[in-house]
């Protein structure tokens, strides 16, 4: 068992909804991000490509910031799942530097979304439904809550929509799918080894546990 | 989460089912709400209203906006009596009763000459969209036609909705993705970055592109139609008619493939044309006529002996009661010989072996002849011409002086193949609906008008596509009424309004102005020629969940709308044509309901409405006039559901109208809600049925899908009507003295050089446009702190972009913050990011950033706001549909300071940061 994502590049439009989903599944501060979608290009005109890349951290098989933390907060689960013990964490952002993919961010100082007004009704039920402690280093932990909450459940992750990471369920192009990469015949294996799904940056020998279809 | 933390108590943990309120597309929507709040939007995964179970971004961003502190909470009223784009409002609280008795006295002053009332605007994100169905029934009730549409024009696919009501019976087009293979975008994003309902699109453009349709997007920047499509084709802007007429010349000409069949009976390609270019007629009945081959003569268009097409004429020159004439199809082929791919390319920039390459694909692909089994959800099967082929165009393409013919020349690609409304080609959002299957009701059917069999829509909204009105003087200022044609108007907000009304004595003056939504001085062409209007009206009301650029300069009173999410809604759905599920998707009738209640003092807008009806005893009208639309889906089109024909509901047979509201009651919206949806749906379907599911679904028929086989009725490849109206154009233009370009008003799909390239100088030199970003919508997005945070993090969104070369030549370089300067000596700044993917005689700009007004601190100088480059009069508008020449020529150097927020109340702060540079290093 080993959770894993595929995302579809020629369905995705780098609409951001998974950012935004994801800020909003984890109540997540100003200025934090757990997901990101780059955007570049490459060629000359008029031979140019533009390319869109929704980032989150890969849940390396051979994670580099579980070896680099000294204090076991950043742990990786028996399912390949690497989070954060924020009660663990003091911040030293040894991960930050050993993760290849800049996937780790560190959560600095409180702020409101609108400056200098206050709380929103929604920050304010946030911070007690889902509270982010200052002063340490947080990523995207595949909605973790949602797989281990739906698993009690009886419910499949990457089948049934409660048990599936949010910016899987809510992505309006379907390009991203989840499930067992160690299963041959789960929808995502399927998809890697017909489409020929990619890894970023594989020299690293990290292994990460999501795919990229071209 | 910290294992230490306690959870508090959870006494509300629900989801509501309504619909976004981002954009028009209106996707159906689940909202969490948790202990009265509501926290997260995910889509509706069991109906195929949006991207099943998906939302975009953009929506998922909206959620901040219920709490945005700076919200309209109060009606306010204007303490400043100074407008202008800049003045402070000192807004002061006031009572409701106080506000809409004020408002209903102004407009009790008025009565006696109810055009005095200009009423109009936009929804922007976060309002409802109650506009055309709710909003424009109270003004046009209470008598007037001036009817202003927030960046008319200049958003809006003026020439688009034109061309769609024309070819399709809807207000846009789109390929049919579940077949098409190849298609063609000219200036659109549809399904990659913004355009109607976004939602379903962007899904099933998606699962097109998985499976191998190949994409080539004509665009001058390569971000989201030319980013995503298979190959780019970089073009300067508004000469993409010249290429869509290029590729017609290549297929018909050159390669000799059409459809025969589809051009002899959907299209007026056989009827004859006379040496005025208009049809030769019956005289009896005055019946537009072809020739028939077998026997010799001509006939009408309708005469059942003509019913075999094989016998029809598309070519040859004929004699009718001595008036030499000839099919229209047989000239037309001749007209676009003078297009060749070298002239096109002469304008356009693009290769011309590169048109006559894509024009090939795209008539290979098309399989002219073959068909296809579609089987329908319901069981049904059919046999159906199969044309998996598609162009598109939207805003971009079409917004330029020659609107008009280079969006009819792109459907024209469509008709000479055959692929329209058909399986794989290019289709309309839904103009056909044969109705909810157990009662019958909530039917839609385009049909041939009786005299020359022409497309004409069952139901649209604001203008009438067919049969266009006549040419009158114009007693609107909106000039409407002089060009009958356009769907929308710039008008009285334009530099050369003033001249022609007073050429006209002044009939009267605009003395209130009532606003729904909108945010004109950032959403339109240039903000000095709309704050010269607005200034002037002596009392404005403005409708609005936001404090924003517009109330702030120009309102007298705000009234505070509820958010989407405090909101009901039924109008908005009334729209098959508009915003419904296309092709095969299943029928989808949404529910908006509130998700919390309605914070502070807000109330919704209908209920607003009716409350100031009632002040001036108007009630009973507007509920006889929702008693005739509700009816009009009973199985009959009673009126069009257009502007005009509003008040023309009063004279609806009374025996064709069930009595849903009756004329005394005074019900409350969702009361009236609950009766309509008991009418279409069946008594057990109220709305406590549809607050549980969220609306009602059932199965589309393979006839209404693909409902152009089935329904005998013809498209214009050759505007004749533009020739019948050119006369009367004219003679009411010189009444006022206005020289419109009358070259144009020819019948014959032409390329017009747009106003754009007759600018351009050495100084001059680029091509400034603007686009829409997949993050934003109308104005009032940036004002949303996620959004916001996102689009810091996107290298293009907030910028100034350009080609990297030429920045290189003007010694310009990524982060400078540079002037922008159009010929007609309006000046913008922002900062620059270079790309590759841009045509090197362009600089381009996100639209409708850059705001500046107090109640939008969050948006506040992010972005610059591409609009106020413009110009605003007749030469810069298509003198056919009004589209507005959205590019502009420019020059670029570099400057100091935010020149367009000298007089605002502070100087922006924001500039690009490193982060924002793109991080392709990452790609892997």
């Amino acid at each position: 068992m080993r959770w894993g994502m595929v995302i579809d590049l020629k369905k995705c439009v780098g609409c951001c909804n998974c950012v935004l989903t994801c800020k909003a599944e984890h109540y997540l501060p100003p200025g934090i991000f757990w997901s990101r979608v780059l955007i570049s290009e490459t060629g000359k005109y008029p031979l140019v490509t533009k390319h869109v890349l929704p980032i989150r951290c890969n849940h390396c098989k051979e994670a580099k910031c579980v070896d680099a933390c000294p204090t076991g907060a950043t742990q990786q689960r028996e399912d390949g799942l690497v989070w954060i013990d924020p009660d663990k964490c003091v911040g030293c952002r040894y991960c930050m530097m050993a993760c290849p993919y800049q996937s780790r961010v560190y959560y600095d100082h409180e702020w409101e979304y609108f400056p200098g007004q206050g709380l929103t009704p929604l920050e304010e039920l946030g911070r007690l439904l889902y509270p982010h402690q200052t002063g340490t280093v947080e990523k995207c932990n595949f909605c973790m809550e949602r797989i281990d909450e739906g698993l009690a459940k009886g419910l499949k992750p990457g089948v049934d929509r409660e048990a599936t990471p949010a910016c899987v369920v809510n992505c309006p192009t379907k390009a991203m799918h989840f499930g067992d990469l160690d299963d041959p015949y789960s929808e995502i294996s399927l998809l890697i080894k017909e489409r020929k799904g990619r890894q970023l940056h594989d020299e690293y020998g990290t292994d990460p546990s999501i795919y990229y279809l071209d | 989460m910290p294992k230490s933390e306690k959870k508090p108590k959870i006494w509300d943990d629900a989801w509501v089912k309504t619909t976004c309120g981002g954009c028009y597309a209106t996707c159906s929507v689940s909202i969490h709400r948790v202990n009265g709040v509501a926290v997260k939007m995910e889509g509706d995964p069991d109906n195929d209203f949006g991207p099943q179970g998906g939302i975009c971004g953009k929506a998922q961003g909206l959620i901040q906006s219920l709490y945005d502190p700076n919200a309209c909470k109060y009606p306010m009223k204007r303490t400043n009596p100074k407008k202008g784009f800049f003045e402070d409002p000192r807004w002061q609280r006031i009572s409701w009763d106080e506000a809409l008795d004020e408002i209903a006295e102004k407009l009790e002053e008025i009565k006696d000459n109810p055009k005095q009332l200009l009423h109009g605007g936009t929804p922007t994100p976060g309002t409802s969209a109650n506009l055309a169905l709710g909003f424009a029934v109270f003004g046009a009730l209470f008598g007037t036609p001036n009817w202003y549409i927030g960046g008319a024009g200049l958003h809006c696919g003026n020439a688009a909705h034109m061309g769609a009501g024309l070819f399709h019976a809807s207000w846009s087009i789109v390929p049919d993705w579940k077949y098409c293979n190849y298609v063609i975008y000219f200036g659109s994003n549809k399904g990659v970055g913004s355009g109607h309902s976004f939602g379903f699109n962007m899904r099933l453009s998606a699962e097109a592109r998985a499976r191998g349709m190949k994409t080539v997007a004509f665009d001058p920047i390569c971000n989201f139609g030319g980013g995503k499509a298979t190959e780019w084709i970089p073009l300067l802007p508004g000469t993409d008619g010249a290429i869509a007429l290029a590729m017609v010349n290549v297929i018909v000409n050159d390669l000799g493939i059409y459809d025969a069949e589809f051009i002899k009976t959907r299209t007026n390609g056989p009827y004859l044309i006379k040496s005025d270019l208009t049809y030769v007629r019956d005289k009896k009945t005055g019946k537009a006529m072809l020739w028939d081959e077998e026997e010799g003569k001509a006939k009408t268009w309708d005469d059942p002996s003509v019913e075999d097409s094989t016998k029809v004429a598309l070519y040859g020159d004929y004699e009718v009661d001595g008036v030499k004439c000839q099919p229209a199809w047989q000239l037309l082929k001749e007209h676009v010989k003078q297009y060749t791919p070298e002239k096109a390319s002469e304008a356009s920039t693009v290769p011309a072996q590169t048109i006559r390459r894509i024009a090939t694909e795209f008539a290979q692909a098309a399989m002219v002849g073959s068909t296809i089994e579609v089987h329908g959800e319901a069981g049904d099967v059919e046999k159906l011409p199969y044309r998996p082929v598609s162009a598109i165009m939207f805003r971009g393409g079409q917004g330029h002086t020659n609107g008009a013919h280079t969006y009819c020349a792109v459907c024209l690609l469509n008709a000479i193949v055959g692929a329209m409304d058909v399986p794989g080609g290019t289709l309309g959002w839904p103009p056909v609906s044969l109705g909810y299957p157990e009662t019958g009701k909530f039917v839609v059917i385009p049909y041939p008008d009786d005299r020359d069999g022409m497309l004409t829509t069952g139901t649209f909204m604001e203008h009438k596509p067919w049969p266009v009105e006549e040419s009158k003087l114009p007693a609107d200022v909106c000039f409407k009424d002089l060009v009958p044609t356009a769907s929308f108007s710039p008008h009285p907000a334009t530099s050369d309004f003033e001249d022609y009304w007073n050429k006209l004595g002044r009939p009267y003056e605009i003395k209130v102005a009532m606003i729904y939504g909108a945010n004109f001085p950032r959403t339109t062409q240039s903000r000095e020629v709309v704050c010269d209007f607005f200034e002037k009206v002596p009392f404005t009301v403005s409708i609005n969940t936001t404090f924003n650029e517009f109330n702030e300069g120009f309102a007298d009173i705000i009234l505070p709308d509820t958010n989407f999410l405090e909101s009901w809604g039924l109008f908005e759905h009334h729209a098959p044509f508009f915003t419904w599920p296309i092709g095969l998707e299943g029928w989808y009738f949404p529910l908006r309901q509130p998700v919390i209640e309605p914070q502070y003092e807000r109330r919704q807008v209908i209920e607003i409405l009716w409350d100031l009806a009632d002040r001036l005893g108007m009630r009973k009208e507007m509920n006889n006039y929702y008693n005739v639309y509700f009816s009009s889906f009973g199985g009959e089109a009673l009126i069009g559901g257009d502007i005009h024909s509003m008040k023309g509901a009063s004279g609806v047979d009374k025996s064709k109208i069930t009595e849903i509201i009756k004329p005394d009651e005074k019900l409350s919206y969702p009361e009236v809600m609950d009766r309509v949806f008991k009418y279409y749906f069946g008594p057990e379907h109220g709305l406590d049925y549809f607050k549980e599911h969220g609306g009602i679904h059932w199965p589309k028929q393979v006839r209404e899908a693909y409902w152009r086989p089935f329904i005998k009725t013809r498209v214009p490849l050759y505007s004749e009507h533009i020739a019948e109206l050119k006369p009367h154009v004219m003679e009411n233009a010189k009444k006022i003295g206005l020289e419109l370009d009358w070259e144009q008003w020819t019948p014959l799909l032409s390329y017009f050089v747009p106003q754009a390239a007759k600018e351009g100088s050495a100084e001059y030199d680029l091509y400034g446009f603007s686009y829409r970003d997949i993050l934003h919508g109308g104005s009032g997005t940036p004002e949303i702190p996620w959004l916001d945070e996102i689009s810091k993090l996107n290298p293009y969104t907030y910028s100034v972009t350009m080609n990297a070369d030429t920045a290189e030549k003007k010694g310009l370089k990524d982060g400078d913050l540079i002037c922008i300067e159009s010929s007609y000596g309006r000046k913008i700044t922002g900062y620059l990011k270079t790309m590759q993917g841009m045509h090197p005689e362009t600089v381009a700009i996100a639209a409708c950033s850059g705001g500046w007004a107090r109640g939008q601190p969050i948006a506040y100088g992010k972005g610059s706001n591409f609009n106020i480059l413009m110009e605003s009069d007749f030469k810069h508008i298509c003198p056919i549909s009004f589209s507005q020449e959205t590019a502009v020529r420019v020059k670029v150097y570099k400057i100091d300071r935010r020149l367009e927020y000298e007089g605002a109340w502070k100087m922006p702060t924001w500039k690009p940061v490193e982060e924002a540079k793109s991080s392709s290093e990452l790609g892997g």
